[in-house]
């Protein structure tokens, strides 16, 4: 393996290093990385031989794979013998899905990157860990969902873990009662997907619970929740007024990318951590977009070793707002959502065809 | 009691036995009688003259098709074809227009009705604009007194999936015209048409562009621009989807030749779709990038992908390998060949619309007559791909449209 698992962009302060240090350090590290993959993945060599042949002298020329491809392609950069998990992720609008390939080396970095993020947020203490979810989700470790992994990948950083939804994803109202009568006076960890857990807090009355001392991260997107008008501060207001729950992160990450996670700062703001990065483009042009306005996400990580997947189109909108101070170093990002979708005109699209 | 939703004439909820009897007890009319012109014409002025139907473009091309003098020559050519074949209507006209090509449903509707058919019209779901200004036109000229008789004519109907309407339109009428998509025709195929009754169908089809190479390159810049803006509807029209859109240009001339023309023409193609507003949805735009990374990747022979504004070209080594999968919205296969005659092994039954610029009409008959049938019903300046005409799929519609009385007179 060429990419050492010494990696000083891992070491380095997860949201401590000014934007252009930062683009400074990525930038050969990414670069070495398409070598890689292009010597290592010959249908990412194909695609990038016919469709983006330039040179790199800055990070928004590396080129990228749209997310979408990995629905369509098994991509891999390491003999199939050597991959141990294989991801998959249906995300919201498509019925293949995706299939990240991962060998141990690039899950432990995976493993390594979640841990870096996970200090600042949580600090170094393994605190007592709420999932919202069931715990079936995690039976088949060899095909794991992106859900699943998620959770797995958090439960390291909590102990005694308890399980809120039973297998028909409804509150078991004992098992969160005996969890807060063990651990609620204290510190403890609250993860769970976006729209999980506000399946939870629609299933509790004001006061009835109290989550007070608790840290809620959460992820998975805002699609359910924005169809029924809640954004992420009617999100955030509401697990105040009915649990006094104050400390809320959502992450923004996706089972391409796996562990460089964007995290919310006390501003509420995403931000990507320091081996890890975002570049806006224009969703016509594709160009780079100034700071201010709304793009597509491309979104770049040194993580990826067994698979092509360092650098990505997204299908997100989303705008930086601004980059680096106050608070956490790096860009400022608010994510919109997926791309509206459209409806192509077609031949083969009647009436009869339509509704027959 | 099986009802459908009738759009025109007025509005409401109907009962499809009742609209089948109010169209059977319908008073009859003769291929382009006056009534019939009156109201198509006054039709095309109305859409003509219209600024909201001025904003599509596809609007002024049925009402400039539409035009009285163009209707005046269409039925004196019908009245003076043959005195021993004489032309009447068909009867009772079923038309399942394409949701896509939203101007369609006109079309079919109007020259049949113009061919003295009685019409019944069903309409997507879907909303359009176009749809719509068209509607709103005909409805205002079919509620006045002097259209009377083509109301009475007259039925567009919306209805969700119900195979007995189906049925019963389709038992009920003498001609089903069913407008592409293959799943389209054979859903509908369920429903049987009486004995004499028959299908003009108009299955999924694809579209090819024939260029000279030579031809671009010698052409003064005005020239190109020319080409160009006649290329710029031919692909950007109806989202590239429809079947008479070209997919795929094809080069003709040696491979230095198409490399300077292709730069010269699709650069101006990008510039003309930019200046006219021809702007891409994020979604397509997305689709489209996916689909040609998966190209290159499951494709060897593609070897180059340039972007020319909104229109994405991608070129192929070898005609045969061109992939059949398009994702519309300006996207192009391109491919360079030596000469027309390698289009012979090329073509097959799916191709209907050759655009062409740069060739002789010897050239092109040559081609045509190489063919044999085995493709190709339309062969079209660069332009005029979506300009619809009477001839479409191979099929004359006001022919189509109507039934010969054949007359042999005694002798003395």
């Amino acid at each position: 393996m060429t990419i050492a698992d010494d990696d000083p962009l891992l070491a380095a302060p997860t949201f401590g290093v000014p934007q252009p240090e930062k683009e400074a350090a990525l930038l050969p590290a990414l670069i070495r990385l398409t070598e890689h993959h292009q010597r290592a993945c010959p249908t990412y060599r194909r695609m990038l031989e016919v469709l983006a042949p330039g040179p790199i002298t800055a990070l928004h020329e590396l080129p990228w794979l749209p997310v979408g491809l990995f629905k369509s392609h098994a991509l891999a950069s390491v003999p199939e013998a050597e991959i141990s998990t294989v991801l998959t992720s249906s995300g919201t609008t498509g019925q293949t899905p995706s299939r990240v390939f991962l060998d141990r080396h690039t899950a432990r970095r995976q493993t390594v990157a979640l841990a870096r993020i996970m200090t600042e947020v949580l600090g170094p203490r393994r605190l007592p860990m709420l999932i919202v979810d069931h715990a079936g989700l995690l039976q088949d470790r060899s095909q794991m969902s992106a859900r699943g992994a998620g959770v797995l990948g958090m439960m390291t950083f909590g102990a005694r873990p308890v399980f809120v939804l039973d297998r028909d994803m409804r509150l078991d109202r004992d098992a969160l009662a005996g969890f807060l009568a063990r651990h609620g006076n204290a510190p403890f960890l609250i993860f769970g997907f976006t729209y999980m857990v506000w399946q939870l807090v629609e299933a509790l009355a004001d006061g009835e619970v109290d989550l007070s001392r608790g840290i809620l991260v959460h992820t998975g997107g805002w699609k359910h929740l924005h169809d029924r008008a809640v954004d992420n501060t009617v999100f955030k207001a509401t697990l105040r007024r009915r649990t006094g729950l104050e400390r809320v992160s959502s992450f923004y990450g996706m089972a391409e990318q796996v562990g460089s996670v964007f995290v919310e700062d006390a501003d509420g703001y995403l931000v990507p951590p320091a081996f890890a990065d975002v570049i806006v483009r224009d969703p016509i042009t594709l160009a780079p977009v100034p700071t201010g306005t709304v793009g597509v996400l491309q979104v770049v990580s040194v993580i990826p070793t067994s698979y092509p997947g360092h650098s990505l189109l997204t299908e997100d909108l989303g705008v930086v707002h601004h980059v680096d101070g106050p608070g956490w170093c790096g860009k400022k990002l608010t994510v919109l959502g997926r791309i509206p979708r459209a409806e192509l005109r077609g031949c083969s699209d009647t009436a009869a065809a339509e509704r027959a | 009691m099986t009802t459908v939703e009738r759009i025109l004439p007025g509005a409401g909820s109907i009962a499809i036995e009742a609209l089948v009897r109010a169209l059977a007890l319908a008073p009859r009319a003769r291929p382009f009688s006056a009534a019939s012109i009156d109201f198509v014409a006054a039709l095309a002025e109305a859409l003509m003259t219209d600024p909201a139907a001025r904003r599509h473009p596809e609007l002024m091309s049925l009402g400039f098709f539409l035009r009285r003098a163009e209707l005046t020559t269409m039925a004196r050519e019908l009245a003076t074809a043959s005195r021993d074949a004489v032309r009447m209507p068909i009867g009772l006209v079923f038309h399942v227009p394409p949701s896509n090509v939203d101007t369609v449903f006109a079309y079919s509707w109007l020259l049949s009705l113009l061919a003295g058919n009685r019409d019944v019209v069903r309409l997507s779901s879907r909303p359009s604009p176009v749809v719509d200004i068209t509607l709103g036109h005909a409805a205002r000229l079919l509620a006045d007194p002097a259209h009377a008789a083509v109301a009475a004519r007259t039925a567009i109907v919306r209805y969700g999936h119900d195979a007995a309407i189906n049925r019963a339109l389709s038992a009920a009428c003498d001609l089903r015209v069913i407008w592409g998509g293959d799943a389209a025709i054979r859903a509908l195929r369920e429903a049987p048409l009486a004995p004499h009754g028959r299908d003009l169908t108009f299955p999924d089809r694809q579209s090819f562009a024939v260029l000279r190479a030579d031809a671009i390159v010698d052409a003064t810049a005005d020239a190109v621009a020319a080409v160009a803006g006649g290329l710029v509807n031919d692909l950007f029209w109806f989202d590239q989807a429809a079947c008479a859109s070209p997919r795929l240009v094809v080069w003709v001339g040696s491979p230095g030749a198409a490399r300077a023309a292709s730069v010269r023409l699709f650069g101006r193609v990008g510039e003309i779709a930019e200046q006219r507003g021809h702007r891409l949805e994020p979604a397509h735009v997305m689709n489209k990038v996916v689909f040609t990374y998966r190209a290159v990747a499951d494709h060897p022979a593609v070897v180059r992908r340039e972007q020319f504004g909104s229109l994405t070209v991608v070129e192929v080594e070898g005609l045969a390998a061109v992939p059949h999968d398009h994702p519309g919205a300006g996207y192009v296969w391109s491919t360079t060949v030596e000469a027309l005659a390698e289009l012979t092994a090329f073509v097959g039954r799916k191709h209907q619309t050759l655009v062409h610029f740069g060739f002789t009409r010897v050239e092109l008959d040559a081609v045509i007559d190489a063919l044999a049938g085995r493709g190709v019903d339309r062969v079209v300046p660069i332009g005029r791909a979506l300009a619809f005409d009477r001839m479409w799929d191979g099929h004359d519609l006001i022919a189509a449209f109507t039934r010969i009385v054949h007359v042999e007179a005694g002798k003395g």
